[in-house]
Parts: structure tokens; sequence; C-alpha cells
């Protein structure tokens, strides 16, 4: 899809892989990578995140969640939701090296 | 076996940071609920780890599911038929 502003700091997320851009109603604004016109993934992304929003207000917390991640071994799907779009991108997942000294 | 699980939930109620634990079936059913974790949480935590496994189906790993706000952090893990939730403060009190 187009590169445009909302996109264009997406792209620079390190380990990358892939992207999705929606608005609140789960309508796709753009898609990158792996997650290129993955509709399945939007669409089931779209459910975690409503029910993880109803999550919150059954606690005492009253703030929205600031990230939602879905972690694998190898990979995981970040989500975080800005100015009415939910922003998806999925990363791969870094085993680093302990620091030897 | 309730005796047992309250232990384990009791023994991690114990961890430094911890804020409250939760355990459900594959129904969502609250099996047991410590501290922060309401019981009444189970079938979304349960449909949250149920989602999770949809999103990539062809895969036979069971992720991890973190719901980070400023404060906490809520992980769910599914492990066979039941998921379990931790609630954890961002700084360890």
């Amino acid at each position: 899809m187009t590169t445009s502003p909302i996109t264009a700091s997406l792209d620079r997320v390190p380990d990358q892989v892939g992207y999705l851009v929606m608005t609140e109603d789960g309508a796709v604004m753009a898609s990158s990578g792996e997650l290129e016109n993955d509709e399945a993934a939007a669409g089931v992304i779209m459910k975690m995140v409503d029910v993880a929003l109803r999550l919150q207000t059954g606690t005492d917390k009253q703030e929205p969640f600031k990230r939602l991640s879905v972690i694998y071994d190898e990979h995981m799907y970040m989500v975080t939701i800005s100015n009415q779009k939910i922003y998806v991108s999925k990363r791969t997942n870094e085993h680093h090296e302990p620091i030897t000294v | 076996m309730e005796k047992e699980l309250d232990k384990h939930l009791e023994e991690t109620m114990t961890t430094h940071g911890v804020l409250g634990t939760m355990c459900a079936d594959q129904h969502g059913m609250c099996l047991g609920a410590k501290g922060s974790v309401s019981g009444d949480s189970a079938g979304m935590v349960t449909r949250l780890s149920e989602l999770a496994g949809q999103l990539e189906s062809s895969s036979e790993e069971d992720p991890i599911i973190c719901i980070e706000s400023d404060a906490s952090t809520l992980m769910i893990k599914k492990h066979d038929d039941i998921t379990m939730a931790i609630h954890k403060a961002k700084v360890p009190t």
C-alpha cells in the first residue's frame, strides 16, 4: 500500500517484518510485509483489542491499555491505539546472547 | 485438586511485584482467583487466549499475551486446557 506520514514512522521500527494500520471499526488503512492485506489477522486483532478494552474497564484501573503484545518464541505482534487508529507491528523476537566480560 | 491449585496461586502471589493471579478452564470458568484479578474476568481472559490461538492457527505454540498499562501488566498464557493470568506491577513493590 502507499507510504504516508502514518506509516513512515512504522517503517523505522527495528526488527519489524510487517505492520497493519486500522481504523477503530477494523478497516485496514495500510499494511506491509508479512501482514500485507492480511484481513484475517486484522479481524482477530480487532476482536482481541475489543476484549482487552473491556477487560481493562472490568478492573479498578480506568486507563486504557498502552500496549497489547502477543508473544511467540520467534516473533511477536505489538498493538497500540493512537488517535483513533490501531497500529499493529509484527517483529522478530531477537534472542540476545548474554555479554561475557 | 482445588487445594493444590489454591496453593499454587498463593505461591504465585508471593512472587515480587505480583498483584493478582487467576486460573480458568477452557470454557472460561474461573478455577481460582487471588488479589487484583477478579474471577469475573475469567471469560474475557479465556477468550483472549482463544483469539491469540486463531492469530496463527497453523502454529502449535500457545503465545503469551501481555496487556500493558502505565502502572501494570496483565500476562495471559494458555497451557493445555487451563488459562492463567498474572497481574504484575510495572515497578515491583
